[in-house]
């Protein structure tokens, strides 16, 4: 399989790439949505975040991605006896790509038919979730997928674990993944249930700039007539990113969020109205993992003003007759906010 | 050559200059595929089922040969796509027997993509996944297999007729050549075209042709103006225009090669009415040896350019007449890169019972749809009474004890699935005399309120006004509040009521939608006196009959139908249209959005799907 894109090498779309690096960084911030136009690099940045980020530690042969100190009792592999189990290897990260006809046996994981038809043995086959576990699962028109299976990515997304209880099978592993679906909105618009789980929503619009479109399509080009070279020439710069995400979750834990921005915060989110506390939640921990890829183990006020829109634009009430879209009114609400109380 | 006599030969010369331009780009297009093969996407081809589509096919397959082509099967789904489990061979070998897919399969060559129009989504994106990774989507484990290579170029045959039938957007994105064969005629084609045994083998020396970029910010700027913002077209374009000099043996791409490439995947023309149409006179195109000897009326003086420097005014005034809205073709192409809207299976009807989801009522022993998975409980309980008898026979036949349980294939039972259509609302509005503006503010506001709480059943709004000489679709159906927005942004209103037409429109519409697996509900807003026939003349006793006749249909039809009455007072001509269509009569003295919405929805969602 060739080469993915670099991902240092895309043009443009600073907000999509901040987007998922923070979710690369702080897992649990809850998946990203990326909406908009199509031929925006949408799955090339995803596909390139996968090849960039640093590698995990498996066994071999391993389904479930288990941690080789940590096996899932669901895993026979890794379970079994200390010296029958498989070699430790390092993998790349899981790059899980959702098909739009996959089916739920396919995603869940289903009993193994030929070992129940052949051996009349109840087995488990582990479907994409389990593939997915410790990486990404990309869902590429995420609009446009059937209610049932986004109600089952929800659900394991949200608890970490996939239950299977069907067909006389019983079986749990850990699910852990980070969401990430992109679409076109002209498509159809997505459940607020589901829109809700997002912790970052961006937005891409077609670069229109004729300098950067020209520059995207010959590094393009350049990519194509000779993908290796061209991830050669990249890699450094890839590895400079590989290496801010490595640092960034080695600092992540140490990062401090000061009460006087958390009680800001509150006030953004209650200013915009916005329900329940997933916002607020979202909007630290977001803000967190910004500074810790700027090196920083303190957020500062303009880290939470950088990626609130992404972070709340898709929690705000939608009003069908508000023309406008809802970054604006995000906009206003800061700038009421720093005009209320002077900057922190 | 052509130009100078058609002035006198009217109108066929034209339609023979137009049909033999089109079927040489269709012949350089080929050419540029046989070149390039998966990097350029593939090929959409826009023309009927008909001897000129066969023969451009046979051309096509003449200059490539060896590569294998396959055809896909209609219907095609998921698994027989990507490769799926051989129940058969699998329970007779006694192992795990996995089919690869059409896909895998299809590594190296042509997939041919018929009724493209009518492709399934899912199927459309899976086909996609592939030509982006080269890998064939694997819906076996990860772990067990390998990814298989599948490197293919896509040639899609759309027959879209209707309006609603379009090539699914994520595909038809990702095809770089756009060939449309109507209007070629017979007699065009009738001389075989010359060299076609000269095979042209996939060759990446393309790449080395360049591009300066200038050349590129112009074909940048162009494609803009034209409304393609997709970077990916862009970069098929730009692949277009090197592949296209490189047939034609030069080593930097000019201008000509733009202008072809512009033709090539946009479709954009200049039309005639262009000043420069004198300078065509010694139109002489660049050596293309496998071509017929273009003499290109409309693409700008060709002439002109042999050794000259390149000097891109050509491009300069297609961007400037793409600006000002002069160029041939450009509306349709718009129109056909447009997306598709929604969620369209293309598999109308079928869905309500032997649906993917919904609720399990029942089983049976032929699968419902063709990668149904069987129900393993339901299976075993059917096999189960004969386990005995099939042991004993077995035991007679081979002499060997049968250590397993024997499934048969008549054993598999399928779980069926029932599933509440989606419904979509037409609105058909009457947006003539004074109080159109208001009506049709309030519709607007109704549409939009149905829409923001419609995703939950993946309900679809449309549409019509009826205004002037005739009916007009302002909104296909559509389930997104953001198309929704763009499009009703400004309505016109005023003019006498082609009633008629509006309710022609909505019928054709409301079938439409039924075809595709929803329950339309039709809601007609008037006062009821249509005074305008379909044929646009303003002849009230033609048009009340007229009326009368596409009412009747709407209750042969059985459609659900409201009608709102708009007038100031209750009039007798409207109920007795509700009476004719056989539609629910609600008096609305006001138009107001939330009281509409309701209706609707009431009607939407109260009543069992048909």
């Amino acid at each position: 399989m060739p080469m993915p894109f670099p991902f240092a090498a895309i043009v443009g779309q600073e907000d999509m790439k901040k987007a998922l690096l923070l979710a690369a960084v702080e897992p649990t911030l809850g998946g990203v949505l990326i909406m908009g136009d199509r031929g925006t690099g949408k799955s090339t940045a995803v596909r390139a975040l996968a090849e960039l980020l640093p590698k995990i530690e498996t066994r071999t042969g391993c389904r479930y991605n288990c941690l080789p100190g940590d096996p899932q009792p669901s895993c026979t592999r890794c379970s079994a006896p200390l010296a029958e189990r498989p070699a430790a290897i390092k993998i790349r990260t899981p790059m899980v790509d959702l098909p739009l006809g996959a089916t739920e046996d396919r995603v869940c994981g289903s009993l193994d038919i030929e070992k129940a038809l052949v051996a009349g043995e109840r087995a488990f086959e582990p479907g994409l979730l389990a593939a997915a576990n410790r990486g990404f699962l990309y869902i590429d028109e995420v609009n446009l997928l059937e209610d049932h299976l986004v109600d089952l990515l929800l659900d394991a997304a949200a608890s970490g674990v996939n239950v299977v209880e069907r067909e006389g099978l019983s079986i749990r592993h850990a699910a852990r993944f980070v969401l990430v679906g992109s679409g076109n909105p002209e498509e159809g618009d997505l459940r607020p249930q589901l829109l809700d789980r997002f912790g970052l929503a961006v937005e891409v619009r077609t670069i229109m700039d004729l300098k950067q479109r020209i520059e995207v399509i010959r590094r393009r080009d350049a990519y194509e007539t000779d993908p290796d070279a061209f991830v050669a020439t990249w890699s450094k710069r890839d590895a400079a990113i590989r290496s801010r995400v490595v640092a960034a979750r080695k600092i992540l834990k140490q990062v401090d969020v000061p009460d006087a921005i958390l009680f800001r915060l509150s006030q953004l989110c209650m200013r915009l109205g916005i329900d329940g506390m997933r916002g607020e939640l979202t909007l630290m921990r977001a803000g967190r993992a910004s500074a810790a890829l700027d090196g920083r183990t303190a957020v500062s006020w303009t880290d939470i003003e950088d990626i609130a829109p992404m972070v709340l634009c898709h929690r705000l009430r939608r009003d069908p007759m508000d023309e406008a879209g809802t970054a604006p009114r995000i906009e206003r609400a800061l700038a009421a906010l720093d005009a209320g109380h002077g900057h922190a | 050559m052509a130009m100078r006599e058609s002035d006198n030969d009217g109108p066929f010369m034209a339609l023979r200059q137009q049909s033999d331009d089109r079927w040489r780009d269709a012949v350089t297009a080929a050419q540029i595929l046989a070149i390039a093969g998966p990097a350029i996407g593939g090929l959409w081809l826009t023309a009927r089922a008909c001897g000129i589509r066969d023969h451009f096919l046979n051309y096509l397959w003449s200059i490539t040969p060896g590569i294998p082509v396959t055809r896909l099967p209609p219907g095609a789904t998921a698994t027989s796509l990507c490769g799926h489990l051989d129940i058969g061979r699998s329970t007779a070998a006694g192992r795990i027997h996995w089919d690869h897919g059409i896909l895998a399969a299809t590594d190296g060559g042509f997939l041919v993509v018929p009724m493209a129009e009518r492709l399934d989504s899912g199927a459309a994106a899976m086909i996609t996944e592939a030509m982006d990774s080269g890998t064939c989507p694997s819906l076996r484990p990860v772990a067990a297999t390998p990814a298989q290579p599948s490197h293919f170029a896509v040639i899609a045959l759309d027959e879209a007729a209707e309006p609603e039938e379009k090539l699914p957007t994520c595909l038809a994105d990702r095809l770089g050549l756009h060939v449309s064969l109507d209007g070629v005629l017979l007699h065009t084609i009738m001389p075989p075209v010359p060299a076609s045994g000269a095979a042209l083998l996939p060759d990446n020396a393309w790449r080395r042709v360049r591009l300066d970029d200038h050349l590129l910010e112009q074909v940048c700027a162009i494609t803009t103006a034209t409304g393609h913002g997709s970077l990916r077209i862009l970069h098929h374009l730009t692949k277009v225009i090197r592949l296209h000099a490189f047939i034609h043996g030069r080593e930097a791409a000019d201008e000509n090669d733009a202008l072809a490439a512009l033709r090539l995947c946009l479709g954009v023309h200049l039309t005639q009415s262009q000043p420069r149409t004198e300078e065509q006179e010694q139109a002489q195109a660049a050596p293309s040896p496998p071509t017929p000897p273009p003499s290109e009326p409309e693409t700008g003086g060709d002439g002109n350019e042999d050794g000259v420097p390149p000097s891109f005014d050509n491009l300069t005034e297609l961007l400037a007449a793409v600006e000002m809205g002069h160029v041939e073709g450009l509306t349709l192409n718009v129109g056909n890169r447009a997306a598709r809207q929604g969620n369209r299976s293309g598999k109308g009807g079928a869905n309500a019972r032997n649906a993917r989801r919904g609720r399990p009522y029942g089983s049976s022993n032929s699968p419902p749809f063709p990668d149904a998975r069987p129900d393993l409980v339901e299976t075993l309980r059917a096999a189960a009474p004969w386990q005995r008898l099939r042991t004993q026979l077995l035991q007679g036949q081979t002499g060997e004890r049968a250590g397993h349980l024997l499934v048969r294939k008549e054993d598999f039972r399928y779980r069926r699935l029932r599933h509440q259509q989606p419904s979509t609302a037409i609105f058909v509005v009457d947006a003539s005399g004074s109080t159109a503006l208001e009506r049709l503010g309030e519709t607007k506001g109704a549409i939009e309120q149905l829409l923001a709480s419609c995703y939950v059943r993946r309900d679809e709004v449309s549409l019509i006004a009826f205004r002037g000489k005739a009916a007009e679709i302002l909104m296909q159906p559509t389930r997104s509040l953001v198309a929704a927005k763009r499009k009703l942004s400004a309505l016109p209103g005023g003019g006498p009521t082609p009633l008629a037409s509006g309710l022609e429109r909505g019928l054709e519409m409301a079938l439409a939608a039924r075809r595709r697996g929803s329950t339309p509900v039709v809601v007609v807003m008037t006062d009821g006196s249509g005074n305008i026939a379909l044929d646009g003349t303003a002849d009230r006793a033609l048009a009340g009959r007229q009326t009368e006749t596409i009412a009747r249909l709407y209750r042969v039809h059985g459609l659900k139908s409201i009608c709102i009455d708009i007038a100031r007072r209750p009039r007798d001509s409207v109920t007795s249209l509700a009476r004719l269509l056989g539609a629910d009569l609600h008096l609305l003295r006001q138009a107001n959005a939330a009281h509409m919405s309701e209706i609707v929805r009431a009607s939407m969602h109260g009543g069992p799907p048909s």
